[in-house]
């Protein structure tokens, strides 16, 4: 990532207003995460930004008042009224330009058909108006409701509404998406969710409602259809049943040609409430059964309280991704970190302010402050022989961006496990596990299981993706290193630093991150056998874990 | 134009006449809400007080009649920013006979001898910050203000009739220039 370009004032600057698509900010990101420099040019801007919230609240505070105290506004109102009523009929119409356009004799007539029609048989089909009417019925009508949500090759079950406390966070891939595309993550299949991302918006274009058949039951809906310019999201459509405008189907168009979907499901899943991942994202964690502390219970927490801690963050989620930390310190487990979304603070807020001897704070970063979780890859430049070919092998610019999008993306969740592994060996070395009971293992090495068999998933998900264009290419996969290491702990480095290594090969393959070797004609043999090193230090380490 | 729509744009007519009080309520709250702010840019504008006030209450009533219209607005606070802006200007060129209101002067005249010495310290720096906010351009400056005021790029944009890249390239600009000019008025 060093060898990314700096970017300018100007970028960072849109960075940190949120200003960016998402894509382009999660480079950013990345660089900063990354860069010395560049963090220190956005602490710049930040201080620049403060001066000016500073100035404006001075400026405020300092500059005359009105000179009049502030009149109500009725009068003006009744003035406005008035003039509106002495308007004649036909004129005070007149003030919409298509009734301007239909002034003809002949469109009157038509017109008193459409009035009788709608007023009638239609309900108002505005949109905004429709919207306002679905909200209002939604606020009367909260129950639990099922919906799938669908986004390239995951696709998920979960449960939102009423009475749903329990909510386990989304995986960051999809949620990375609601958040390029400014939209609720937490009830996407609502009217309140598209109104808000609408409203938020200060050019769009509102479709003329239509009616169209309900795609899951006999009926028909009201399609509500939203083109813009602005931010990651390109149109939006919501589906509203006529009968009572509850929401039946949503689909976000994002500007890159993600698709986000979501779906009413009429049977709701057995077993309910949390997520349910139908293809490959989390399964629902089993519970953390109760058990004995490894260290004799008392006022001060022990290994085993953080252990806790650390599985409850597990089944939340917020142990990918996010930089939340846990230590041990003066009796207490300390949770905190700096930057971390605010929803996953307060999700962890909900889960660990009540448990004895944890304290939850988190520090706000002094830098970087509109950070947009990065969805996607970073568009390729072909700029050398081996992207120059793997854009022909594709068959375009366009698709090898695709294609690095989606690989990108697959090595970015596996990367986030590769942390996660690396955070559990370094909390649990060797002696301190040595001192877990023997239900806090089995609860520990359930934590690691899961994050190998994802990050399995994952590399072998890369490798597929990749193994078809690099093998057309003439890549093969080379000598490996043996895998090794005889704890689980050292084996856990090993995968860690595999896959960066993968990270860093397929930055370079992909044309993202600028690399001495990325000329090389070898490079995709040295991803291919960068990837294979990867699977076989994870099945080392799941043996090792297993044992 | 479809029958349909014409039908619909009609109907809401109508309910904008039953919903007459709601509107009222809506842009008073508004108002209420939103004028000190909406003053105190149109005095960075350079409109005197007495006219800046009277610009307000313009806007709002203004604001009133485009929803009695039926006009579909989604971003109040940017709309009301917008014309405020453009009508702010409009009232500026009128007021030409008169000098214009210069909010610089103001922060650093008024008469503070009973000021505590952090305040007037403070003062100092915000008159130092002042002038280099006042050497800015004009589109720089707007584009602050509205920022300031938490426009989105693309709401500054349609205010002052350009694209959100172009905001972005001016408060880039505004940024380098105003960078530190708290601690040089510290000095």
């Amino acid at each position: 990532m060093s060898g990314f370009q700096h970017p300018d004032e100007g970028l960072l600057l849109r960075y940190i207003d949120g200003e960016l698509p998402g894509r382009k900010s999660r480079q950013v990101r990345r660089h900063l995460e990354a860069c010395w420099q560049c963090r220190g040019s956005v602490e710049e801007l930040q201080r620049t930004v403060a001066d000016c919230v500073r100035y404006r609240k001075q400026v405020k505070a300092y500059l005359p008042a009105p000179p009049q105290p502030w009149s109500d506004l009725s009068r003006g109102f009744a003035r406005i009224d008035a003039s509106f009523q002495s308007e004649p009929f036909w004129k005070r119409y007149l003030t919409f330009p298509v009734l301007r356009q239909a002034a003809a004799g002949a469109a009157v007539l038509a017109l008193l058909f459409a009035i009788v029609y709608q007023l009638q048989k239609a309900p108002a089909v505005q949109a905004a108006e429709l919207l306002r009417r679905a909200v209002a019925a939604e606020a009367v009508r909260p129950v639990l409701h099922h919906i799938r949500i669908h986004t390239g090759n995951t696709s998920l079950v979960r449960a939102v509404g009423a009475g749903m406390v329990a909510q386990a966070a989304l995986p960051a891939a999809v949620e990375s998406l609601f958040a390029e595309a400014h939209y609720n993550d937490q009830d996407p299949l609502s009217a309140r969710s598209y109104m808000a991302w609408h409203d938020s918006l200060a050019s769009k274009q509102d479709a003329a409602v239509a009616t169209v058949a309900d795609p899951q039951e006999p009926g028909t809906c009201y399609r509500i259809h939203t083109v813009t310019s602005e931010g990651e999201v390109a149109a939006a459509t919501l589906l509203l049943s006529t009968s009572d405008l509850h929401p039946v189907e949503g689909r976000l168009e994002l500007r890159d040609r993600n698709i986000i979907e979501f779906t009413e499901i009429l049977e709701p899943p057995a077993g309910g409430g949390t997520n349910t991942a139908e293809h490959v994202e989390d399964p629902v964690r089993p519970v953390v059964p109760s058990r004995p502390a490894a260290v004799v219970p008392g006022a001060s927490a022990s290994i085993s309280d953080q252990l806790e801690v650390l599985s409850t963050l597990h089944q939340i989620g917020a142990d990918l991704g996010d930089p939340v930390e846990v230590t041990l310190s003066g009796g207490k487990v300390m949770v905190g970190g700096v930057g971390v979304s605010p929803r996953i603070q307060q999700r962890i807020h909900e889960e660990l302010d009540s448990k004895p001897n944890v304290s939850v704070q988190f520090s706000e970063p002094q830098a970087v402050t509109a950070q947009v979780p990065g969805a996607q890859g970073t568009a390729a430049s072909p700029n050398g022989p081996v992207q120059m070919r793997l854009e022909a092998q594709l068959g375009g610019h366009a698709e090898l961006q695709r294609f690095t999008d989606v690989v990108l993306k697959s090595n970015e969740d596996a990367m986030s496990r590769a942390y996660a592994l690396r955070n559990m060996a370094q909390y649990f070395p060797v002696d301190v596990e040595s001192g877990l009971s023997a239900s806090d293992r089995r609860v520990l090495r359930d934590m690691l299981r899961d994050h190998l068999s994802h990050l399995s998933k994952q590399a072998s998900e890369v490798q597929s993706l990749l193994m078809p264009s690099l093998s057309a290419l003439g890549a093969t996969v080379q000598a490996r290193r043996p895998a090794d290491g005889a704890a689980w702990q050292s084996s856990v480095e090993d995968v860690f630093r595999a896959s960066q290594l993968v990270e860093v090969r397929l930055s370079v393959l992909l044309g993202v991150t600028p690399g001495q070797n990325s000329t090389s004609t070898q490079l995709p043999s040295e991803v291919l056998t960068a990837l294979a090193e990867l699977r076989a230090d994870v099945d080392h380490c799941t043996a090792l874990v297993n044992q | 134009m479809s029958v349909l729509t014409l039908g619909i744009q009609l109907v809401t007519v109508f309910r904008l006449d039953r919903t007459a009080t709601a509107l009222q309520d809506r842009v008073t709250a508004l108002f209420e809400e939103t004028r000190e702010d909406v003053y105190r840019y149109l005095l960075t504008l350079g409109l005197r007080p007495a006219r800046a006030q009277e610009t307000v209450q313009e806007v709002f009533l203004r604001l009133y009649t485009s929803l009695k219209k039926g006009e579909d607005i989604q971003n109040p606070r940017g709309w009301i920013f917008r014309v405020a802006h453009n009508y702010g200007l409009k009232v500026r060129a009128r007021q030409a006979s008169e000098d214009p209101f210069d909010a610089g002067a103001e922060l650093l005249l008024v008469s503070h001898s009973d000021s505590p010495e952090a305040e007037l310290l403070e003062r100092e720096r915000v008159g130092q910050f002042h002038r280099a906010v006042e050497g800015l351009s004009d589109q720089q400056k707007r584009c602050l203000f509205l920022r300031m005021e938490g426009l989105r790029y693309p709401e500054i944009g349609a205010a002052l009739g350009i694209s959100a890249s172009a905001v972005g390239e001016f408060l880039r600009r505004a940024m380098v220039r105003l960078k530190g000019s708290f601690e040089e008025g510290s000095r």
